[in-house]
């Protein structure tokens, strides 16, 4: 991605923009070179294959930062799409590959297929991420780093009872985040460097065309995350600065997990039954070094060693069951049973140094500490669904009881508490036509107790929809649903609802369409805010949103040759926590030129205002050409 | 276990490209043999426009390899009974995609039994054929797929087609965004609701977004209660949200004080104010040696 500074023609050296652009010409070029060589090399043996890449500009005026914050877009060359696709009676070579290049976002695959009989492949897939706190946002957080996931499969069909499917993948996080981390009495900007690596193996077999269908996965994962800090600016003004940081060491967490289940389904009836386990162990060996010197160094040094060696094993387990009775051909009796538990023991050995090195020498003070510490949770729900189905009308009754438990021990004391929930549920569906069919529902809610005090005692769901397939090409879809949810005054005064309505309307001929949708979507959360101290009023924190969101969405074809895609959205929030107004418009003119050859020229542009913080406002264009090639 | 796992994709590697080299001797004239078998089909003496798109799908192959049905019969297997519709070329008669996406659902369960069994089984609107079907979302045998597996479209696209107001949150300042539209709905859920059970990424909703979030993933020395307890949809709106971090409130203080109502207790003579929690706890997550989550 290129940096604002190009991007702002106003403060950009026109030497430097053009040597930057062919520089990243050059790079990106050895992609689109290789791509065009596998194709080549791909013509001899024909069938479906097609590479399509571009080159993208974008302008920028107002706050780009704010822009890559909520879009993640590159600039320059890219692979668009690479597709190699040997595709034979019994076998198939296919290559894939996207966004190679100047692309956020790039994937590529490899698949072997000796079709029923076994597939070979590798996946890989790399994301970048770049964000910046905004400037209204205290967090000052920057974070820019990309994970990268490499992963290779095989599956064999050729057994006639069994499957078997084999996996092994890496996932890798390289790239830094800087944020605030609390110091000398004020938080000062630490810059991690990322090093992260999870490893997993899988193996699954399934069992085929036996009355009793049997399911195994078997999984080993390993993450390890050697981080390494840089000390930067304190956050507020101050005379201590921070010379020093060193740590953390290594983590390590081993993961095993397992699953079984089998399923059974005749005329009549069909059951289902599976567990899972799985236990995450992390071991800490922690060292710790921060040392900042008093008034820039001249009264002294205050350093801080935290050296902490411990263990954290969580071990979940899961058991659930399904049970279908089809009572007879009009009524279906359902009933599933889940049971969930979680515990995470902790412990570890806490050192604790405090340096003063100050004129009259080095003064340590110590303190160690231990402790233990478990967490459970215990999760169980009973589900009961009766249903009546005939040719056009569909009724199901449910009704599902949940409950959860938490305990939280430590060496000095214990806590637990019980949440129960109940809940009624009706839904009604009805096909009027074989072209119009409707759907509406209700569902109540009640729950006992409280585990954090925001949580709902009472919510209730109503929705309702409506699908219809008009005359002549038209069709139109209709949604609404609204959510209420409530806590006594003496709990929090949670006070939650949200509304959602959607209209659809499209219009299909031959290969062209047209759709146009309006989505309006409020939520509203009131929260009191009752114990600060001295506050006679109610203070509650409060989340309001009203949003409206309208699309226009059209291909249409222009002679044999030219096709118009054009997709508008305008995104609207009228409430109180963050107005903001988001125009978005997509258009593309695609059209065939000599030698096979497809063409794209793009316009995409945005516009956003935040009605709170001007300082967010952008107005975004980005112009692009493609050229496909189908061979 | 890293080597091992080098060592693993590269024999993979090697076995892939030898497996390459073997599968590129095509069978040409095993091929021809089959084509010529299909021609003879009566159908496509009408329907050979169908019968060109037919020969590259994997149904095709299936029906090919089966050798207790005729291609003859092949057809009917989808479409019901074809005499009647051979006497009268009338669209009443015959089942289509366009026609009766129900009763044609039914004939896909009737192979596709992960799928048919969740009628049975599952609790969900995917389940209900009168509302969601098959070729609601998949494409039928004879038409090239736009998105794999066998789909008419791409995931978010046919995704949103239904819920429009989930499709709307993605346009919301801060998002899980893939470029300019939404991520994938299938990198989260499973459509045909057998999730949970057979596949252990789905294992708890923590564990869904450590797919890509392997950092926040825990356990921890020092877990935030909130995370160990309700995981991440506790404080984050997984589709988008007006703040960022996709978070439940317009700002993390706020968020941290719903709960928190001790907050100027504690905080009485702190020079702080009302600034960020996150900018002293920042790791809010969880830490592995700090229980007040100021440092990792």
């Amino acid at each position: 991605m290129l940096d604002q500074t190009i991007l702002n023609s106003d403060k950009t050296n026109m030497t430097r923009i053009i040597e930057k652009w062919v520089s990243a010409i050059m790079i990106k070029s050895r992609f689109l070179f290789m791509a065009l060589l596998a194709c080549v090399s791909f013509i001899a043996i024909g069938q479906d294959h097609t590479i399509q890449f571009g080159y993208d500009t974008t302008f920028t005026n107002g706050n780009f930062k704010s822009f890559t914050n909520q879009y993640q877009f590159g600039e320059g060359f890219y692979l668009d799409q690479l597709k190699l696709d040997f595709n034979k009676v019994d076998t198939r070579f296919q290559v894939l590959a996207s966004g190679i290049g100047d692309r956020p976002t790039q994937r590529a695959s490899i698949l072997f297929q000796k079709k029923g009989v076994y597939k070979l492949g590798l996946r890989y897939l790399k994301k970048d991420f770049d964000f910046h706190s905004p400037e209204y946002e205290v967090g000052m957080r920057d974070d820019q780093w990309s994970h990268t996931q490499l992963t290779a499969f095989m599956e064999y069909l050729g057994w006639s009872r069994l499957n078997l499917s084999l996996e092994v993948s890496q996932w890798q996080r390289e790239g830094s985040i800087s944020r605030p981390v609390y110091g000398l009495g004020i938080p000062y900007i630490i810059k991690t460097e990322f090093d992260d690596q999870n490893s997993d193996m899988r193996i699954k077999l399934e069992t085929k065309k036996m009355p009793v269908k049997i399911r195994f996965e078997q999984v080993f994962a390993e993450y390890t995350r050697d981080n390494t800090y840089q000390p930067g600016q304190s956050l507020i003004q101050d005379d201590d600065v921070l010379l020093e940081i060193d740590g953390p060491g290594e983590d390590r967490r081993d993961s095993p997990a397992t699953s079984l289940s089998a399923y059974y389904e005749s005329e009549k009836w069909a059951v289902d039954l599976g567990g899972i386990w799985r236990k995450d162990q992390v071991d800490i060996l922690r060292k710790d070094f921060s040392n900042y010197g008093l008034s820039n160094g001249v009264i002294g040094q205050l350093g801080f060693l935290h050296d902490v060696t411990g263990d954290s094993e969580r071990e979940a387990r899961q058991l659930r069951s399904s049970f279908g009775f089809k009572i007879s051909d009009k009524w279906t009796l359902r009933l599933r049973y889940t049971g969930f538990d979680q515990t995470t023991e902790n412990q570890f050995l806490e050192l604790f140094q405090l340096i003063v090195q100050g004129p009259a020498g080095q003064t340590i003070f110590e303190s160690e500490f231990a402790d233990q510490s478990e967490w459970e949770k215990n999760d169980k729900t009973l589900y009961s669904q009766l249903e009546y189905h005939n040719d056009s009308t569909r009724v199901a009754f449910s009704w599902g009881e949940r409950t959860r438990e938490i305990t939280h021990l430590t060496l000095e004391a214990s806590e637990s508490v019980e949440r129960e929930a109940e809940n009624l549920r009706l839904d009604v569906s009805h096909r009027f036509s074989k072209n119009m069919t409707s759907k509406i529902g209700a569902s109540i809610g009640d729950y006992s107790d409280f585990i954090f005090r925001i949580q709902p005692e009472e919510v209730d769901r109503y929705w309702l929809r409506l699908k219809a397939g008009l005359r002549k090409g038209w069709s139109l879809s209709l949604k609404a649903a609204i959510e209420d949810a409530v806590n006594p005054v003496e709990q929090a005064s949670l006070d939650r609802s949200q509304s959602q309505v959607s209209v659809n309307l499209s219009y299909s001929h031959k290969n062209n369409y047209l759709t146009a949708g309006i989505t309006q979507q409020s939520f509203s959360s009131e929260i009191a805010l009752n114990d600060i101290p001295g506050n006679t009023v109610n203070n509650p924190s409060i989340y309001d949103s009203e949003l409206i969101f309208a699309t226009l969405n059209g291909s249409f074809e222009m002679g044999s040759k030219a096709r118009l895609n054009l997709s508008l959205s305008r995104s609207a929030d009228s409430g109180d926590t963050m107005p903001f107004k988001l125009t978005q418009l997509q258009s593309s003119l695609e059209f065939t030129g000599p030698f096979n050859t497809f063409h794209w020229l793009t316009i995409q542009s945005w516009s956003y205002e935040n009605d709170v913080f001007e300082s967010e406002d952008y107005d975004m264009m980005r112009f692009g050409y493609k050229i496909g090639w189908r061979f | 276990m890293r080597h091992t796992i080098n060592t693993s994709l590269l024999s993979f590697s090697v076995i892939l490209f030898f497996s390459l080299a073997i599968g590129a001797q095509e069978n040409a004239s095993a091929e021809e043999q089959l084509a010529a078998r299909w021609e003879d089909v009566a159908c496509f003496e009408c329907h050979d426009a169908e019968l060109l798109n037919f020969k590259n799908t994997s149904h095709h192959l299936l029906i090919s390899q089966n050798q207790k049905v005729s291609e003859e019969e092949s057809c009917a297997l989808c479409h019901g009974d074809t005499e009647e519709h051979m006497e009268d070329p009338d669209l009443s008669n015959i089942l289509t995609a366009k026609h009766s996406p129900l009763d044609l659902s039914r004939k896909c369960a009737s192979c596709h039994e992960d799928a048919g069994k969740s009628n049975l089984l599952a609790i969900n609107d995917h389940t209900d054929l009168d509302i969601v079907n098959c070729v609601s979302c998949h494409v039928s045998g004879h038409y090239e797929e736009i998105a794999s597996p066998l789909l008419s479209s791409p995931p978010v696209k046919l995704c949103s087609s239904c819920h429009q107001s989930e499709r709307a949150q993605f346009d919301m300042p801060f998002a899980h965004k893939d470029m300019n539209g939404p991520m994938e709905c299938t990198e989260c859920h499973n459509v045909h609701d057998q999730g949970e059970l057979f596949s252990l990424t789905n294992f708890g909703s923590s564990q869904m977004c450590s797919k890509c979030h392997e950092d926040k993933a825990g356990p921890y020395l020092f877990p935030h209660a909130v995370n160990e307890i309700e995981a991440c949809v506790a404080c984050h709106t997984p589709h988008g949200s007006l703040t960022p971090f996709q978070l439940t409130r317009p700002t993390t203080t706020q968020l941290c004080m719903e709960c928190h109502t001790d907050f100027f207790i504690k905080h009485r003579d702190s020079t702080l104010g009302l600034q960020s929690c996150v900018q002293c706890h920042a790791e809010i997550h969880g830490s592995q040696r700090d229980h007040l989550l100021f440092q990792p």
